[in-house]
C-alpha cells in the first residue's frame, strides 16, 4: 500500500519517529501475544518478595514473588486495548461532530457548541473518577467511553475552527456547486485537509487515555482484576510497597514502561504527521 | 536630491551579477546600465528573476539568496564593498523603494502621520527640522494628488488600496532620494488607480528629476512610463533598448516579439493574438543551450547547444539571441 | 433559448454596515452557447453576481430563473440538473483546488455522485478530461497533488472539473488573472475551445478589457459600479464607442501595450476625473453621479434606467449624448504615426 511505503520512508528520514515507531510497534505486539507466552502464576511465595534483578527475574519480583516483567507483559494488553479504544472514540466523536458543526453552521452549530463548552469546561479526571466510581465494569470497552466523556470535546472545537476556515475556500464552492452531498462534503473534502491534526490528536488522545485509565487504577477506583500496569501500583501500595526501598524496581517498573510508551507515541507523532499532509508527504 | 554626482556615467550599474538561492540562479550574469534621470523599466514574467534583481540593488534579497558574483555600482561606489551604516543611508536616502502591494506595508496602529515622523528620526541629517520634513511630505502629497491633513492623521485602515499605493510613493520620496524603485508598482490596482499612479509616476519624474527604475510584467504600463527597458527570461537578460524599439523594432528577441503578440488589448489586431507554446523553464533544470530555445519558432540547433550572449550594438540595443545577432554588427557585450 | 434569467436581483451581506447594497437591481440573461462578460473594478459586484448565478447565494430579492423555473424552489432532482448544468472556475489556482486531493480524487467527486459514466468507465473518463484541457494523461499525472503543479496546469485542472459534469454554463470569474501573461491567451483558447465543442455558455467576469475583448468577441459585455448594471451591449460596441460615462473614463484610462498611442493619448484633452475617483458613490438618483464629469443636479435625483441607445446597446444615463468617443478611437481612425 502506499501509505505503507510513505510512512516507511518518512521514518527512515526521521530518526525519532523511526524509534518511536518501532517501540510502539513492539508494544503492540506484547499486547497482541503477551497473555499467550507469558502467564502469571498463582503461587504466592512471600518469601521471594522484591529481589532484585536476576536471570530468571529480570525485573525483580514483586510482593507477593511474581516476575514483575511477566506481570509487564501481560499487563500492556488491557492497557493497550483501553486507550486505542478511547482515543478512537474522542477521535470519531470530535472530528464528526467539529467537521459537522463547522461545516452546517447556523443553529445546529451554536446548539452543539453550547453543549461542547459544556463539556469542556467539566475537569475531566474528577468526573472521570465518579462515574467510574459509579458504574463498576470491567470491560475494557465501559472503560473507555467512561475516560472519554469530556476529552472529545476539545478536539471537537479544534477541528471546528479548522472547518470554519476551510468552508470560504474556493475548492469548497466548486464542490458545492457540484452539488455534493454532505456525507461527500465532509469526508472526501474537509477531512483529507485535517488529516494530520487528526493523527496527531489520535496518539495524544491515546497518551491522555493511558494516564487517566491507570490514574483510575491506582488510585483504585476501576475494579481490581487482571493484571495491568495501574493495578500493580495499586497492588503495591496497599502492600506497603512504600515502605521499603527494596519495592522501588516494582513501581518503578510499571512507571517506565507507560512513560516509554508516551515518548514513542510523541515521536511516532511526528511521522503522522508528514504522512497525513500531502505538501509534506509527496516529493 | 540624494549625494549622487551628476558625472554623466551611470547612476546605477549592474555588473556581471549573479545571485543564487542554493544552486539555482536566479539571477544570472545580469549586466546593465541605468542613466541618471531615465526611467528603467526591468520586464519578465513571474519567475524570470527581476524582484530579485531589484532587492539585490538595495542589497536586500532575502536568505538563503545571495550574491554570488559581479558586483552593483552607485553613482562609480560598490555596493559589495559598503559599511553597514552606508548601506542603511543609500537605501533611504539615495535609493528608495517601494515594495510589491505596498499597501500592505504600512503599521495598522499608527498613523500614517506617526510613521513618517519615525523615518524623519531615523535619518537626522536631510531636513534641517521636523517640521521642514513634514512640509516636504505634504508637498509630496500633494504632488499624488491627496490631501496633506487627511492622509497625515489616517490610520491605513481609512484609505484604499490606490490610496495607500500613493502614500507609500511619497513615503519613499520623503528623504530625497535620486533613485525610485517601485515593483509592481500597478498590478494590485483597479483600472482607474492604476492610471492615477501612472500619471501621478510620470508628473513626479518630470518635477524632481528622480531616476526612476520599475519592475513589472505588465508591457502596457512600460509603454506608458519607460524610457529604456530591459526584458528577463528564467533569470537572464535577453533584450535591452530604447522603448519603441523593443515595442516596434525589428531586430527583437523572439520572446519580446512574442509577448507582444500574447498580450489581448482593447486597441490592435485581435486576430493577431498568439499564445506561446509550452512553459517557463524550471529553473532547477534548464536545457544547455538558450533558455527560451523549446518555446522558439526561429530555434536553430545551436541554440540547442550554446547560451547567447547579450550583444549589443552601438546605439545601445542589445539582444541575446542567435538568429537576431547573426548578420548584424554587434560588437560586445553590455547594455 | 434564454438558459439562465437574473432578473431584478438585489442583495446586500449581513456583515456589510455599508448603505449601498453590493446588488442593486441587477437584471442579466444568457443564452445557450453565448458569451456575457461583466465588466467592473473591485467592489462592483461581479464576483457576488457570479455567485447568484451559480446558486451559491440566494439573493434577498430578484428571480433566478434556470430554463424558465425559479432555481430556489426546484424539487430535488430538478435542483440537481441544474446544479450539473451550471459550474464555476475561480480566480486563484493556488485556491480553487483541495490540497488534500490527488488529481484523481479532484475529478471522481463530481462524475460518481452524478453518474456521468458507468464506474468501470471512471478512470478512462478523467484520463480524457485530463487530454480536453491539455494535460498529461498519465496514471502518474492522476497521482500528482495541486502543489505539484504550476499556475496553469492547476487552472487547466479546475477547468477539467468544471466540464466533466457536462455543464451548460460556466461561470468564469477572474478565470485568468493571476496567471502569467503568457499563459492567458492559452487558457482563453482553451476555454473557447470548449465552448465550440460543447455549445457552452460563458459568465465572464473580469476586471480587463483586454482580456474581455478577446475572449467575447461576438458576446455582450456588462459593465458594472457599485452593484448597478450601468450599460450592457454587443462587445465591440461597447469598447469601441462606450456610452455611459463610467465605462468610457475605464476604457479611456486603460493603460495599453503602444507606446506610440499612448504618447498620443496623452496631448489629447480628455476630462479625466481622477480628482473624482475617492469620492463615494451617490445613494440617490445615479449611483455614479459624484464621480460623473458630465453629472447635473437632474443626476441625482432620478436613478436613469437602463435605456436603448443602439440596437443592443443599453446604458443607464441620463446624458449618454455626452459621452464624448474614445481618443484611441479617434486616433487609431486617424490612421499611424
Amino acid at each position: 500500500m502506499e501509505l505503507i511505503k510513505d510512512l516507511w520512508r518518512i521514518c527512515r528520514s526521521d530518526r525519532s519517529a523511526m524509534i518511536g515507531g518501532a517501540v510502539v510497534l513492539l508494544y503492540v505486539i506484547i499486547a497482541v501475544i503477551g497473555p499467550y507466552v507469558a502467564h502469571v502464576g498463582t503461587q504466592q511465595n512471600p518469601g521471594d518478595a522484591y529481589l532484585g534483578p536476576s536471570l530468571a527475574h529480570p525485573l525483580g519480583t514483586d510482593f507477593i514473588g511474581q516476575d514483575v516483567l511477566t506481570e509487564l507483559i501481560v499487563g500492556t494488553r488491557p492497557v493497550i486495548e483501553v486507550g486505542l479504544c478511547s482515543a478512537l472514540i474522542v477521535v470519531t466523536v470530535g472530528v464528526i461532530v467539529g467537521l459537522l458543526t463547522g461545516y452546517i453552521g447556523g443553529l445546529i452549530d451554536s446548539l452543539v457548541m453550547r453543549v461542547t463548552d459544556i463539556f469542556l469546561t467539566i475537569p475531566g479526571l474528577p468526573l472521570v473518577i465518579v462515574i467510574a466510581s459509579v458504574i463498576h465494569s470491567s470491560s475494557p470497552f465501559v472503560l473507555a467511553v467512561i475516560l472519554s466523556v469530556t476529552a472529545w470535546a476539545g478536539l471537537a472545537r479544534a477541528v471546528r475552527s479548522q472547518a470554519l476556515s476551510l468552508r470560504s475556500a474556493d475548492f469548497i464552492d466548486a464542490a458545492r456547486v457540484q452539488g455534493l452531498p454532505l456525507r461527500t462534503m465532509i469526508g472526501r473534502q474537509l477531512l483529507p485537509n485535517v488529516g494530520p491534526y487528526v493523527a496527531i490528536n489520535f496518539l495524544l488522545a491515546i497518551t491522555g487515555a493511558i494516564y487517566a485509565e491507570v490514574g483510575l487504577f491506582i488510585l483504585g477506583i476501576a475494579p481490581i482484576s487482571g493484571t495491568n500496569w495501574g493495578i500493580m501500583i495499586n497492588l503495591g501500595m496497599n502492600q506497603g510497597a512504600l515502605y521499603t526501598t527494596k519495592s522501588m524496581l516494582y513501581l518503578f517498573s510499571p512507571m517506565a514502561a507507560i512513560v516509554v510508551l508516551q515518548v514513542s507515541l510523541v515521536f511516532f507523532a511526528r511521522a503522522l504527521d508528514r504522512l497525513f499532509n500531502p505538501r509534506l508527504r509527496v516529493q | 536630491m540624494g549625494t549622487a554626482a551628476r558625472s554623466g556615467g551611470p547612476i546605477l550599474e549592474v555588473d556581471d551579477l549573479t545571485v543564487s538561492f542554493g544552486t539555482i540562479r536566479a539571477v544570472d550574469s545580469v549586466s546593465l546600465a541605468v542613466q541618471a534621470g531615465e526611467v528603467y523599466a526591468v520586464v519578465g514574467e513571474s519567475g524570470c528573476g527581476k524582484s530579485t534583481l531589484a532587492y539585490s540593488i538595495l542589497d536586500i534579497v532575502p536568505p538563503p539568496g545571495a550574491v554570488t558574483s559581479g558586483e552593483i555600482r552607485y553613482s562609480g561606489r560598490s555596493l559589495q564593498g559598503m559599511s553597514r551604516r552606508a548601506l542603511n543611508h543609500l537605501r533611504a536616502a539615495e535609493v528608495a523603494m517601494v515594495f510589491q502591494a505596498a499597501m500592505n506595508s504600512f503599521n495598522p496602529v499608527l498613523t500614517i502621520g506617526r510613521q513618517v515622523e519615525h523615518e524623519l528620526e531615523a535619518h537626522p541629517g536631510v531636513f534641517a527640522s521636523e517640521r521642514e520634513g513634514r512640509e516636504y511630505f505634504d508637498h509630496l502629497i500633494g504632488l499624488v494628488r491627496l490631501s496633506p491633513e487627511l492622509v497625515w492623521s489616517a490610520y491605513e485602515s481609512r484609505l484604499s488600496g490606490g490610496m495607500k499605493q500613493r502614500v507609500a510613493i511619497a513615503m519613499a520620496l520623503l528623504l530625497r532620494p535620486s533613485v525610485l524603485v517601485l515593483d509592481e508598482p500597478t498590478t494590485a490596482l483597479d483600472v482607474l488607480s492604476q492610471r492615477l499612479v501612472i500619471d501621478i509616476l510620470r508628473d513626479l519624474h518630470a518635477t524632481l528629476g528622480v531616476t526612476i527604475i520599475f519592475i513589472t510584467h505588465d508591457l502596457a504600463v512600460v509603454a506608458e512610463l519607460a524610457d529604456r527597458v530591459a526584458v528577463m527570461y528564467a533569470g537572464r537578460l535577453v533584450e535591452v533598448g530604447e522603448l519603441d524599439e523593443i515595442f516596434y523594432g525589428t531586430g527583437r528577441h523572439p520572446y519580446v516579439a512574442a509577448l507582444l503578440s500574447a498580450i489581448p488589448s482593447v486597441t490592435g489586431d485581435a486576430s493577431a493574438i498568439r499564445p506561446i507554446a509550452g512553459q517557463v523553464p524550471n529553473l532547477a533544470e534548464l536545457p544547455p543551450g538558450c533558455r527560451f530555445e523549446p518555446r522558439c519558432p526561429l530555434a536553430r540547433p545551436v541554440c540547442h547547444q550554446v547560451d547567447p550572449p547579450l550583444l549589443s550594438d552601438e546605439g545601445g540595443h542589445a539582444v541575446a539571441c542567435h538568429v537576431v545577432n547573426e548578420g548584424t554588427a554587434r560588437p560586445g557585450v553590455g547594455a | 433559448m434564454t438558459l439562465l434569467s437574473l432578473r431584478d436581483i438585489s442583495h446586500r451581506y449581513p456583515t456589510t454596515t455599508g448603505v449601498l447594497p453590493v446588488l442593486n437591481q441587477v437584471g442579466l440573461e444568457i443564452e445557450d452557447d453565448s458569451v456575457v462578460a461583466v465588466v467592473g473594478e473591485s467592489g462592483c459586484g461581479k464576483t457576488s453576481l457570479g455567485r447568484v448565478a451559480i446558486g451559491l447565494v440566494k439573493p434577498l430579492a430578484g428571480e433566478v430563473l434556470y430554463e424558465g423555473k425559479d432555481v430556489w424552489s426546484l424539487s430535488r432532482d430538478e435542483w440537481s440538473r441544474y446544479r450539473r448544468s451550471v459550474q464555476v472556475i475561480h480566480q486563484d489556482p493556488y485556491a480553487s483546488l483541495n490540497p488534500g486531493l490527488s488529481v484523481a480524487g479532484t475529478l471522481q467527486p463530481g462524475l460518481t455522485h452524478h453518474h456521468i459514466v458507468p464506474r468501470r468507465d471512471l478512470r478512462k473518463e478523467m484520463l480524457r478530461l485530463l487530454d480536453l484541457v491539455g494535460l498529461d494523461t498519465t496514471e502518474a499525472f492522476l497521482r500528482r497533488y495541486p502543489h505539484q503543479l504550476s499556475g496553469g496546469q492547476r487552472q487547466r485542472l479546475a477547468i477539467a472539473r468544471a466540464v466533466s459534469l457536462r455543464p451548460r454554463l460556466v461561470v468564469a470569474d477572474e478565470a485568468v488573472s493571476m496567471l502569467d501573461v503568457s499563459m492567458r491567451i492559452s487558457i482563453l483558447d482553451l476555454l473557447r475551445s470548449l465552448r465550440d465543442e460543447q455549445q457552452l455558455a460563458y459568465i465572464f467576469i473580469s476586471h480587463d478589457f483586454g482580456v474581455v475583448r478577446y475572449f467575447s468577441r461576438g458576446g455582450r459585455i456588462m459593465v458594472m459600479f457599485f452593484g448597478v448594471v450601468v450599460e450592457d451591449g454587443p462587445a465591440e460596441e461597447v469598447i469601441r464607442r462606450p456610452r455611459h460615462p463610467y465605462s468610457f473614463l475605464l476604457l479611456d484610462a486603460i493603460p495599453v501595450p503602444d507606446p506610440r498611442l499612448a504618447r498620443r493619448r496623452r496631448t489629447e484633452a480628455t476630462k479625466r476625473a481622477e480628482d473624482r475617483i475617492e469620492r463615494p458613490p451617490s445613494p440617490t438618483g445615479c449611483i455614479f453621479a459624484n464621480r460623473c464629469p458630465y453629472a447635473e443636479d437632474a443626476c441625482r435625483k432620478t436613478r436613469p434606467e437602463l435605456v436603448e441607445l443602439a440596437s443592443g446597446h443599453r446604458a443607464a444615463c441620463l446624458f449618454p449624448e455626452r459621452v464624448p468617443e474614445l481618443a484611441m478611437t479617434q486616433a487609431q481612425g486617424a490612421g499611424q504615426d
